[in-house]
């Protein structure tokens, strides 16, 4: 798995990572191959909005910002803004493809209630 | 002039009209480049059909699908103009809201100060807005002219309506220049409050207090079923199916006149009279109020009673005179 640590906690602390699991970032490669995005950096924010109230949000972008947590692991780079990241602490993001497949999945522990397809949230 | 008796106002909503400040109302600019991107994320209406020269009206809602704010929006060039009625007076404001859902986005929504927003309601309602504002009476119709008025076309229940919003002065002037037309009337706080009872408008802070959800206080025209996802949809969408509301917002009429407040029915799910019109409607006879039913006791024609004992009939609203 590749994380991105809070600098001022333990590396190791779950509480204080993102946490990719390795089929995350085999999509995320296989993505941007795909689409000769070798360059771009991915970024994974929460946004206002969506039935619960905050959405997930990932795209691919060409620069990092300058206040962003970055990750870096196998060719690839995500990177969180910092309000987002408080919300985000703590997730894995994980990828499940096949015939009940959800794609991109965020288990959160500081989600206080998620809606029906996941991909929304209350914080 | 002074402010008509509340009768008068009823009156002259049908052969004329009437008008009233609105100083419930708060008007916004939001803007910025992800705008209308948060804005639909948040919006119980579809906002990307909206184009300049129209308006919607929309709720924003809790996440678990209360209304906090009923707001017209305005696409208005590079900003939206908002005029905001909060769902009381403990609900936050409209832009501190909209902040707390804004991340990374490009979006900053300040209130317009100095500003005052006049109704104009009645049959003539929207006649006056085409020769005083040139306004077209097309519903949701805006119109933003030079002395900075933003005029809407709306409606108020179902009667046809206007709201001007400007700069004070501006929309102070329009104010004078209507005290000055015979036929019209000038609503005061008793002669609006007979108005929105008697055509049953929820108001913030008396029907919504920002625990009401859209379907019991009847404002599922404010809701877009067939957008996307928005804040507080999952609830909304889920009553619409199974029709699962535990309470409605319905008309009164009572003996005696009821207190603001006063329990209708007792339990976790009782409701509460919300507001008191200040003079019998005439018909039907008695006192006349709005309040939150079971919605098992919502028919028209169905009793109910205040937990001190005093009985209500249900009728269905606007008023006889009013329809």
């Amino acid at each position: 798995m590749s994380t991105a640590t809070d600098p001022t906690t333990t590396p190791l602390d779950p509480a204080a990572t993102v946490t990719l699991t390795d089929q995350a970032i085999e999509q995320v490669r296989s993505i941007q191959e795909r689409e000769s995005l070798g360059e771009h950096v991915l970024r994974i924010s929460v946004v206002g909005g969506g039935c619960s109230g905050l959405s997930y949000r990932m795209g691919f972008v060409e620069t990092p910002g300058a206040a962003d947590r970055i990750i870096e692991k196998d060719g690839v780079r995500v990177v969180i803004d910092a309000k987002s990241f408080l919300y985000l602490k703590g997730t894995t993001v994980d990828f499940q493809d096949g015939l009940n497949g959800k794609g991109f999945t965020f288990s959160n522990p500081n989600a206080k209630r998620t809606c029906g397809c996941g991909s929304s949230f209350s914080g | 002039m002074a402010a008509a008796v509340p009768s008068a106002v009823v009156a002259t909503v049908r052969q004329a009209a009437v008008f009233a400040e609105r100083s419930d109302l708060v008007a916004y600019e939001v803007r910025g480049s992800d705008a209308l991107d948060l804005l639909g994320r948040l919006s119980t209406q579809d906002l990307a059909p909206l184009r300049d020269g129209a308006s919607v009206t929309t709720l924003f809602l809790s996440p678990e699908g209360r209304v906090r704010h009923r707001t017209a929006l305005v696409p208005a060039g590079e900003v939206w103009r908002a005029l905001d009625e909060p769902a009381g007076p403990d609900v936050e404001p409209l832009s501190e809201w909209l902040e707390h859902y804004t991340f990374a986005e490009d979006v900053v929504a300040e209130p317009l100060t100095d500003h005052a927003t006049l109704a104009i309601v009645g049959s003539e309602a929207r006649a006056l807005a085409r020769e005083l504002v040139t306004l077209d009476d097309t519903p949701g119709a805006v119109r933003l002219d030079a002395e900075g008025r933003l005029c809407v076309a709306g409606s108020f229940g179902a009667l046809p309506a206007v709201l001007v919003s400007g700069p004070a002065p501006v929309v102070g002037a329009l104010a004078g220049s209507l005290r000055d037309r015979p036929g019209l009337v000038e609503a005061d706080a008793a002669g609006w409050l007979q108005l929105r009872v008697e055509a049953g408008v929820p108001a913030g802070g008396a029907e919504l207090v920002g625990g009401e959800f859209p379907a019991e206080a009847g404002l599922l025209d404010d809701v877009s079923f067939t957008k996307g996802c928005y804040t507080g949809q999952e609830v909304v969408a889920r009553q619409d199916t199974y029709g699962k509301v535990a309470r409605r917002l319905v008309g009164l009429v009572f003996g005696d006149p009821p207190a603001p407040g006063a329990a209708l029915g007792d339990g976790p799910r009782a409701g509460r009279v919300t507001s008191v019109a200040p003079e019998p409607p005439g018909e039907p006879a008695g006192h006349l109020a709005l309040g939150y039913v079971r919605t098992k006791e919502a028919e028209p024609g169905s009793r109910v009673s205040t937990v001190d004992g005093a009985s209500a009939t249900v009728i269905a609203l606007p008023t006889p005179r009013l329809r």
